[in-house]
């Protein structure tokens, strides 16, 4: 059963808050000194609709989210967490170190491949990749590690293995 | 409250893709959905060499009682896994993908990353791992996170439709009108 909520009141709701977030600071300053007790109402919803959006992030509850976004408490990104989700908070993610990075970068690039049909040749095998480019190919993945490292000039481990999917139900 | 987006993948190879007329008469494509991660195995804390660790691509098949690691996937980094004798003996056989394969049964340690670059701490997921060998000209299989004792325990696995049809951060990334997410509590 979705959370009900209370729209802040228009007066007091925050304004040009595109990038979503709740109450930026400075916002919640000029309602403060425009009447106080409107800023002790709009912090008093807000505080409630945040606790809810933290609630229904935790459940994935997009019915609350809807909620959320009529009430002009957050914005109106995706609750997928990218950063355009309006819940997004950069101490909530764990990110891979720069070397991961580098191979998931790889494999964004191997799967765009893969849909355009650019891996047709290699389905069910596997490819190396290093640099968006396809170096080696084939089932044995020591050698072909062994053959993109060498061919790139790099370690191993900066070496992308891509498992080609074979493409049939 | 760490958390990563799964990637929803169309495998279909052109020829291949299901298209039918819907009761209105238009074509309809059927596409080819699966999920896929990328997986790191080892400790986070203890990272093993850089080869054995760096990312490799997964899919996550809630069809699949339990994960499984083809030979190719787990061999390089057999030192990672820990044994666990079966009750009674005997070499086990599963099944996946309509093919019988015998395995070991075992426990390895496993991250999971997603296109964005966030990642999952590394878990201990109980797995099967393949010891056959693929036929000449058969393809090679993916590795398949599944249900029971792997990198779903205690975690929440999330589908919500979506309008969208690519993710704006992502352009390649596209929806087919679902985005999963999977998160620590």
């Amino acid at each position: 059963m979705p959370e009900q909520l209370h729209p802040i009141p228009a007066e007091a709701a925050p304004s040009g808050n595109s990038n979503g977030g709740v109450l930026p600071g400075r916002d919640i300053r000029e309602i403060v000194e425009r009447s106080p007790e409107e800023a002790g109402a709009a912090v008093a919803t807000n505080e409630m609709a945040w606790q809810a959006a933290l609630r229904a992030k935790a459940t994935g509850d997009s019915e609350v989210a809807r909620r959320l976004r009529n009430a002009g408490v957050i914005g109106t990104g995706p609750m997928d967490g990218s950063q355009r989700d309006p819940m997004f908070a950069r101490d909530d993610v764990l990110m891979c170190s720069p070397e991961e990075m580098a191979i998931i970068a790889e494999f964004n690039w191997a799967y765009e491949q893969q849909a355009r049909g650019a891996f047709d040749a290699y389905r069910g095998q596997c490819v190396a990749i290093v640099n968006k480019t396809v170096l080696a190919g084939g089932i044995d993945l020591a050698r072909i590690t062994a053959e993109a490292a060498a061919k790139a000039s790099v370690e191993p481990h900066r070496v992308a293995i891509f498992d080609v999917d074979p493409g049939e139900f | 409250m760490p958390f990563l987006r799964i990637r929803t993948e169309n495998v279909a190879r052109a020829d291949r893709l299901i298209r039918f007329r819907d009761e209105q008469g238009r074509e309809q494509t059927v596409p080819l959905v699966r999920l896929h991660l990328a997986i790191t195995i080892g400790r986070d804390s203890a990272r093993v060499s850089a080869d054995e660790g760096k990312p490799r691509t997964a899919m996550l098949d809630t069809g699949a009682p339990l994960t499984v690691f083809p030979k190719h996937h787990w061999q390089g980094s057999a030192r990672q896994i820990d044994r666990l004798p079966l009750v009674g003996g005997g070499t086990p056989t599963g099944r996946a993908g309509g093919r019988r394969f015998s395995y070991f049964l075992g426990r390895v340690w496993v991250g999971a990353a997603d296109p964005f670059g966030r990642r999952l701490p590394s878990v201990p997921v109980l797995a099967q791992f393949r010891e056959d060998d693929p036929a000449p000209g058969e393809p090679l299989p993916p590795i398949l996170l599944g249900l029971w004792g792997g990198i779903l325990e205690g975690r929440t696995l999330t589908r919500w439709t979506t309008a969208e049809r690519y993710d704006s951060d992502l352009p390649t990334l596209e929806s087919f009108g679902q985005w999963w997410r999977l998160s620590d509590p």
